[in-house]
């Protein structure tokens, strides 16, 4: 049985059993279902532009004349027009004159054509057609093109894409499936989020993480095992994996680029707007677990000279992104640490009174270099739910929040117990 | 106040990045046939067509942003959305006018460095062949995203008009009075200079250059604003530099019943700054116009009509790989460039009557777009309000009802 192009049972005119004009051909509808999806139902342009959904069943044969009309087995009063089921999908509207992608040859195709076949009474899909014959085809000037053709002695070949081949395109039901469980998905807690996206598979997690926004994006994959952070980040479009790490903390973006293949890292830091690029940058040149690894560059450091209203209005004004504003930091000339106080102590303080006056010049702090279990003792040891981190000539560098040093510790010690409980 | 100026600074920073395709489209509007067509309205008709310029200006600035909203939120470029929303007849139709109106504007190009070159005494024999090879070269060796910095810069040039407008002491309240007060006249140069003017301000090409140009460059959705922002920016500055050629060459050549007939008589309108260096300046500024837009012309072109038919697309690929984008983008160089070897061709007329029938296509193109951007399917939420539409229609309109009377006058 010769294959049928589509754009050439597109138009023809519809007649009943007595031969009664129905309309034209607007559109056929196939089921999305295997390598060659079957014809279902046929849409029908009525004169009065209204449209038809009929049975594919009803017709009888397709001649093969392309003039000739098709015929269908009842008459024009008995028909009962049928909807559109979900898993079904209209050629001309969905597929002719779209992109799909050639899995085979890993090329995009402009559908300038789709090739039907019949077999065994029915009619299916083989796969679309792209290139100038088709396109040539679809303009119904085909005929004079070959000729042309045979003049050069140059040939038109068909360049037909099984439908197989094609990456598998969306039908309602498909759309509202994954429209569904995402927007469920969206609502959940980002923590419950990560733990859904770590059992699926690379290509669903970029999938999902594609339609959650960039806050809640960051927050998932914060919450994710490290391993699978960075497969995430590298699975996501650079523009949008940029952006998603600029919404996290520094010090967790930092983690993830580590886990990254350098030139990943570079692309992605280049990608990110300078500010924010800048201070997961200077994190990224530190151990990971020691306190320069650990730290965040986002805290709140004052002036000594400025005073307790002040401060608390600058508070207000630009700590929205600081990691934490439990402590205040009170730094010098070249971001010297000269002390710290606490937001209570802050608070219950004079509004006239300067910083100075009121900080704690003792202050519990430690070098880049420290490893994580100092870094915990100390916290433990002095209650702090943030520790500064300093450099050589004791100018404040970041800060180490207890939550980040616990995320470390608590898996070492569900190891251990777990250990103990088999022994 | 140290949080406001870094928000400032913030904000700036984002609009630089997304700044561009708007005020590149801009520049590359003012080219041969747009300097032409301001300098001839103003040596002609003086300052009686300034007023339609505030018009042209709103109308400009809501069809750049349907293009960069459409851009922005549909990620392709508006072939591309033609051929899945029409279907293959319309998009042909779209592509041949696009085709047509590209190659008048190719051919303008040309005459543009013909004209400027002929000022240093070199003979179009030479400038044209010589200038098709190095557009070529430019762009098939990728050489053109360099270059093209040095051309945005060169188009500063346009202050001179700015400059000269003012030296040459023009009446400034005469000049407002016009501007804000139509008036109108049945007579067929004056209804063809106003429908040439609209034409080469908002020409139909601009709107699938900038589309993909944003499409390229990638704009997210949350800066939409931005883009926006830098469509309307792009379309002030082409209102303010029409504006600006009109007043110079109505200040200097219009009371002088000077003609544009050669690209010496609209240097003069340069006088004013320069002096002596009029046409000189004016040369420069011509040429490199020309060249600027010869070199995006046919490549836009080339890009949109395989965009719409699926065919292959890129300079970075060898010719073989992508036939059908390396023979259009081919063809459209020859075919601009062919009609100016001519001798004794006309280069002011070429330039000028290319930029009408760039005004006389722009209704079909609007008419897609209007069509396509209240499409909810494809727009979502960010389908045109109201008064885009009446912006948009209109516009479609007052082309058509235009064109009509062009028709009528000349055959009564």
């Amino acid at each position: 049985m010769p294959s049928i192009p589509f754009t050439q049972l597109r138009h023809r005119p519809l007649v009943d059993s007595h031969g009664v004009a129905i309309g034209r051909l607007e559109d056929l509808v196939v089921l999305a279902l295997g390598a060659n999806p079957p014809v279902t139902k046929l849409c029908v342009r009525r004169p009065d532009r209204e449209e038809w959904i009929l049975p594919w069943d009803l017709v009888t044969v397709v001649p093969e004349d392309p003039s000739a009309p098709l015929r269908l087995r009842s008459a024009a009063a008995d028909l009962t027009p049928a909807a559109l089921r979900p898993d079904e999908m209209r050629l001309a509207k969905n597929v002719l004159d779209k992109k799909v992608v050639d899995t085979i040859r890993k090329k995009v195709v402009r559908v300038n054509d789709i090739e039907l076949e019949q077999r065994e009474g029915r009619l299916h899909v083989n796969g679309v057609e792209g290139g100038l014959r088709g396109l040539l085809r679809h303009l119904k000037s085909e005929r004079v093109a070959e000729r042309l053709a045979a003049i050069v002695g140059a040939d038109l070949p068909r360049e037909v894409v099984p439908w197989e081949a094609l990456d598998p395109l969306e039908t309602e039901l498909t759309r509202a499936k994954r429209q569904a469980v995402y927007t469920k998905l969206a609502k959940l807690h980002p923590a419950d989020i990560a733990d859904i996206m770590e059992e699926l598979n690379p290509s669903e997690r970029a999938a999902i993480l594609a339609t959650l926004d960039e806050a809640t994006a960051a927050e998932a994959i914060t919450e994710a095992e490290p391993e699978i952070q960075a497969s995430m980040v590298q699975m996501m479009e650079p523009e949008k994996a940029a952006d998603i790490l600029e919404e996290m903390e520094p010090d967790e973006a930092a983690d993830i680029l580590h886990e990254l293949p350098e030139a990943k890292a570079e692309e992605l830091l280049e990608t990110m707007q300078p500010e924010e690029a800048h201070e997961v940058e200077e994190l990224l040149e530190h151990e990971e677990d020691t306190a320069g690894g650990l730290m965040t560059t986002e805290h709140v450091a004052f002036a000594p000279t400025l005073t307790v209203a002040e401060a608390i209005q600058r508070i207000r004004d630009e700590a929205k992104e600081a990691e934490t504003i439990y402590y205040l930091y009170v730094t010098g000339a070249q971001e010297r640490l000269l002390g710290v106080l606490s937001l209570r102590e802050l608070i219950l303080a004079d509004p006239g009174q300067r910083l100075e006056q009121i900080m704690c010049t003792h202050v519990v702090s430690v070098r880049p270099e420290t490893g994580l279990r100092e870094v915990a003792e100390l916290q433990t040891k002095y209650n702090l739910l943030a520790l500064p981190v300093v450099g050589g000539e004791c100018e404040l560098l970041g800060i180490i929040t207890v939550d980040d040093v616990l995320n470390l510790i608590l898996p070492m010690i569900w190891k251990k117990r777990a250990v103990k409980k088999f022994i | 106040m140290p949080m406001r100026w870094s928000r400032i600074r913030r904000r700036l920073f984002l609009f630089l990045t997304v700044m561009g395709p708007g005020i590149i489209t801009a520049s590359v509007d003012q080219d041969a046939g747009g300097i032409t067509t301001y300098s001839v309205a103003g040596a002609q008709y003086g300052y009686s067509l300034l007023w339609s310029l505030p018009f042209i200006v709103v109308a400009l600035a809501v069809v750049q942003e349907m293009g960069t909203r459409m851009g922005v939120v549909t990620g392709r470029g508006l072939a591309d959305l033609i051929r899945e929303r029409f279907g293959l007849r319309i998009t042909l139709l779209c592509m041949l006018i696009l085709i047509l109106a590209n190659v008048a504007n190719t051919a303008s190009e040309f005459a543009g460095v013909a004209a400027s070159l002929e000022i240093f005494q070199i003979g179009r024999h030479w400038s044209v062949p010589l200038t098709a090879v190095l557009v070529f070269a430019l762009v098939t060796q990728g050489t053109y995203r360099v270059v093209e910095r040095v051309f945005l810069l060169a188009s500063g040039l346009y202050v001179v008009y700015v400059v000269s407008a003012f030296l040459a002491h023009p009446p400034w309240a005469d000049i407002l009075r016009q501007t804000v007060r139509p008036s109108f006249s049945l007579q067929g140069g004056y209804l063809t200079t106003l429908i040439t003017i609209v034409g080469t301000t908002i020409a139909p090409w601009m709107q699938f250059y900038l589309q993909s140009s944003i499409v390229d460059k990638g704009v997210r959705l949350r800066d939409l604003r931005w883009a926006r922002l830098d469509a309307y920016m792009g379309s002030g500055v082409a209102g303010l530099i029409a504006f600006f050629i009109i007043v110079a060459c109505g200040a200097t050549l219009f009371p002088n019943g000077i003609r544009v007939e050669t690209a010496k008589d609209a240097a003069l309108a340069l006088g004013p700054f320069a002096g002596h260096y009029a046409t000189i300046l004016f040369a420069f500024g011509l040429l490199n116009a020309s060249v600027f837009s010869a070199a995006i012309l046919p490549l836009s072109t080339a890009y949109a009509v395989c965009e719409a038919l699926g065919w292959e697309t890129g300079v970075n690929r060898r010719p073989g790989e992508a036939p059908g984008f390396f023979l259009i983008y081919t063809l459209m160089i020859l075919l601009g460039a062919a009609p100016i070897l001519v001798p004794q061709a006309p280069l002011i007329a070429i330039m000028f009557w290319s930029q009408t029938l760039n005004g006389l296509l722009l209704p079909l193109v609007l008419l897609v777009m209007i069509k396509l951007i209240n499409e909810p399917e494809i727009m979502g939420r960010h389908v045109n309000s109201v008064a885009f539409n009446l912006v948009a229609w209109g516009t479609a309109a007052v082309m058509v009802a235009l064109s009509l009377l062009l028709v009528l006058t000349s055959v009564v």
